[in-house]
């Protein structure tokens, strides 16, 4: 029998750790922050990019001034027709049946308004401003100038592209293993795959020294379930009646399995949209008790939804999927991989919180904003397997990974933390 | 067994599906193992019976187009050479065997594995994370923490009960702050159920290699078959040391035994001044036998030497009192002493004329029973024990 490599871990997390729960809170505070702070860090990247010739200022300086050349930082807001509105829904309920939620709202006559501290202004820019993939929350600087009908024509567009990163320095043939859409509760449609994953995880199909190099095993999210669940014709009660028994055996088996899976490799459980955890972002870890079992080994954990470790010196952020599955409802990115690459150039895990994606009402902090550059950067939960290798400004390489539902796809994502090479590993069954 | 002989004897059922994953938890073999086994013992029987076998492979190999590795199962040796064909660098295994039409259904239970090939250097058990409690269960939960070293010093002529005190328990009073003797409390408690059923000497191994975190399972095994006495314990003062009370009461004795404790009986006698024989006898066999216990569990009298140097000879006399008294009359008792200036132990004469007649009473009634039940008896005593504290401390101070 052979040991597995170890690799120094560190979990950064903590700033998704919620100490209170104050849910009375307005959201503003959450904007105010992100902008206060994003400012702060966009502000020398602009000058740096654009020089101190073009001033930075605020609109309430520009004054209804004409013509003024000026560089603007603030928060995109996109005006969308059909965006989702809880108001629009309550005056219209009483006259008209409720129409379904539409799977993507973007519409090329969306309208970007950009908002600082105090005021907001109309965006145009033709070709330098590509308004259908951008979202509401984004934070930006803008250089340009103002015109007489009240629009600020973009010339240029900065984004944060998520700081500095630092060097990669990590040991010969790390891997990290990535697995999302577990969906304990249809597992017996991919029961088999399932088996040969937890083999092939401890090495025993000839892949012994492939095996050994494995480092970690993160579960980004929808353990328990991929989907919502079905619909049942009262909410509350007969969801809890029909579901819950399935929920908490699924539970219990998803338990066993980490507990072996832990024996093997360290292993780290991410909350999912649909698994039974705290809704708004950032999601909690699932409390121990859930997994009596596993939870008895130190090489497992419950983390949060974001994730951030660092793994040796690589650092790896994550999501279960949501960010990256609500910007795409609201753009008209094409693809989950654009989508991550966009939230990393953009600084920020999830720009569209709290306007569509529900999170918590921070008031004194945005913990979402990338303040560092990650090496490896995934979302779990995606409808297919996507990989790329970003590089970004000043050469930074940041390994882009859209991890498949594994109840869908039966595959994983091996990472190796050296190289930052990816490869999505299948597990199937050749139906006859 | 070996898998060789499992097969040879035909006690592999190949009506079902079998798995090698299987196989693997069942032998402790390596894949590649229980693939040649297997694979030889199939081609073995296709020859000489006319069994068919329907077989299942693992074929592993790179996807074409970059897309990259794949690992199927497909049925069927046709199959299997298509697919070695289709893939890059491939591979394979036997994955399942079931005999061809086999009478039961392919109803395979996959387990989570148990054997594998490549494993942590070291995995630590958390020692804080322990199984539900709350009569919630969904498998077996072993105790979690890593077993202390039995080292209690063990005569083998001494008291059964002795023997039953959990290691963790003696070393935890040993530290005793409030908070550990708490904590002792509850393990003291557990240990105390199967002090009443007077388990066999192994017993105590037992729990010595089990962690201390069984505590609670011992509770939910062991309570039940508690006496009643115990489960009335409740208060959580009087729970903490419900089995090692009288251990350690006695423990403080014996630390006020020589000259202290002769002039406590000396006193003693005067008070009663009856002279009644078979009185003091008793007094000095019990005191000897309480000596005798004191030994055994030097641990967990520590913490109460520290905190209550002063007040030993005044418990001391309590405690044989209490010994021969029933626990109503604790209070009387515990009244009527003090400490002085000087730290010694004055009783008070208001109370003579009770004390004589509670005890004279008291043992005449229950002389033969008192040995008995001295432990539940000294635990009223720790009970009380704080109070006494209490009030030769303040009287202490109001005299100074």
């Amino acid at each position: 029998m052979a040991n597995r490599l170890s690799c120094a871990y560190e979990n950064l997390s903590s700033s998704y750790l919620l100490t209170t729960t104050d849910y009375q809170k307005q959201f503003c505070h959450l904007y105010t922050h992100r902008l206060a702070e994003m400012t702060r860090l966009l502000t020398p990247l602009a000058l740096k990019e654009w020089g101190t010739q073009v001033p930075i200022m605020k609109l309430c300086e520009l004054r209804g001034e004409q013509n003024v050349q000026c560089i603007i930082i603030g928060t995109i807001y996109k005006h969308q027709a059909h965006k989702p509105s809880i108001l629009r829904d309550i005056s219209e309920e009483n006259q008209l049946a409720p129409q379904p939620q539409r799977q993507n709202y973007s519409e090329p006559e969306d309208k970007l308004i950009l908002e600082d501290e105090l005021q907001r202004v109309r965006l145009q820019g033709g070709e330098f401003l590509e308004s259908h993939k951008l979202a509401t929350g984004i934070v930006c600087a803008v250089k340009g100038d103002t015109d007489s009908e009240g629009f600020f024509n973009v010339e240029k567009i900065l984004f944060l592209e998520s700081g500095p990163q630092k060097p990669l320095t990590v040991k010969l043939n790390s891997k990290l293993i990535l697995i999302s859409g577990l969906d304990q509760l249809q597992s017996h449609n991919f029961v088999d795959a399932l088996n040969m994953f937890q083999y092939w995880l401890s090495g025993c199909f000839d892949n012994k020294s492939e095996a050994q190099s494995q480092v970690r095993l993160i579960v980004a999210g929808n353990s328990v379930r991929s989907s919502a669940m079905a619909h049942v014709p009262t909410l509350q009660v007969a969801r809890h009646q029909a579901n819950a028994n399935d929920t908490v055996q699924a539970i219990s088996q998803l338990d066993s399995w980490f507990a072996s899976w832990a024996k093997a490799i360290h292993v780290d459980v991410m909350p999912g949209a649909y698994d039974p955890a705290n809704f708004m972002l950032p999601q909690q870890p699932f409390h121990k008790c859930m997994f009596p079992l596993a939870a008895q080994l130190s090489s497992f954990q419950s983390v949060t939804n974001p994730y951030i470790c660092r793994l040796d010196s690589a650092l790896v952020v994550g999501t279960a999927g949501q960010n990256i599955a609500d910007l795409l409802r609201s753009t008209a990115l094409d693809s989950s991989l654009e989508a991550l690459r966009c939230t990393l150039k953009w600084g920020h895990v999830a720009p569209t919180a709290p306007d569509t994606l529900a999170c918590y009402p921070y008031i004194s902090s945005d913990p979402f904003i990338m303040k560092e550059c990650p090496h490896v950067y995934f979302a779990g939960n995606c409808e297919k397997f996507e990989t790329d290798l970003h590089v970004g400004s000043g050469g930074k390489r940041t390994r882009l990974v859209c991890l498949p539902s594994f109840s869908k796809t039966q595959s994983v994502a091996v990472i190796d933390l050296a190289t930052l090479d990816c490869r999505q590993i299948k597990f199937s069954v050749e139906t006859e | 067994m070996s898998l060789q002989q499992a097969l040879d004897d035909c006690l592999i059922d190949f009506d079902r599906r079998v798995l090698v994953t299987d196989l693997l938890e069942e032998y402790k073999l390596t894949y590649k193992e229980a693939h040649d086994k297997l694979e030889a013992h199939i081609k073995q029987q296709e020859k000489s019976s006319a069994i068919k076998y329907e077989k299942r492979f693992v074929v592993h190999g790179t996807l074409a187009n970059d897309e990259g590795e794949l690992y199927t199962i497909v049925q069927g040796d046709d199959k299997l050479r298509e697919w070695l064909g289709k893939l890059e660098n491939s591979q394979y295994h036997l994955y399942s065997v079931e005999v061809a039409g086999g009478s039961k259904s392919a109803a395979p239970i996959f387990k989570p594995m148990q054997h594998m090939e490549v494993k942590l250097a070291k995995v630590d058990q958390r020692s804080g994370v322990k199984p539900l409690t709350n009569g919630v269960s969904n498998g077996v939960h072993k105790p979690v923490e890593t077993p202390k070293p039995a080292n209690i010093k063990e005569e083998p002529s001494k008291a059964e009960e002795q023997k039953k005190t959990p290691p963790s328990d003696q070393k935890g009073k040993a530290k005793s702050t409030t908070a550990t003797a708490k904590k002792g409390s509850i393990g003291s408690f557990f240990a105390a159920a199967p002090a009443a059923k007077s388990q066999p000497a192994k017993e105590t191994k037992a729990a010595a290699a089990k962690p201390a975190a069984g505590g609670m399972d011992n509770f939910f095994k062991k309570q039940p078959k508690a006496s009643s006495s115990q489960t009335s314990s409740a208060p959580k003062e009087a729970s903490p040391e419900q089995k090692n009370n009288s251990v350690q009461l006695f423990a403080e004795e014996s630390e006020a035994s020589s000259d202290e404790e002769e002039k406590l009986d000396k006193l003693r006698r005067s008070v009663i001044g009856s002279g009644d024989e078979s009185d003091e006898t008793d007094a000095k066999q019990r005191a000897s036998s309480k000596r005798r216990r004191i030994v055994d569990s030097d641990d967990e009298e520590q913490p109460q030497k520290k905190s209550a140097e002063k007040e030993k000879p005044q418990q001391a006399e309590e405690k044989l009192a209490q010994a021969e008294e029933e626990p109503m009359d604790v209070e009387a008792a515990t009244n009527e002493t003090f400490l002085d200036d000087d730290g010694f132990v004055i009783t008070v004469k208001a109370k003579k004329p009770k004390q004589p007649v509670q005890k004279k009473a008291a043992t005449a009634a229950a002389a033969p029973a008192t040995k008995k039940k001295s432990p539940p008896a000294a635990g009223k005593g720790a009970k009380e024990t704080p109070k006494v504290k209490q009030g030769s401390i303040t009287s202490f101070f109001a005299k100074k």
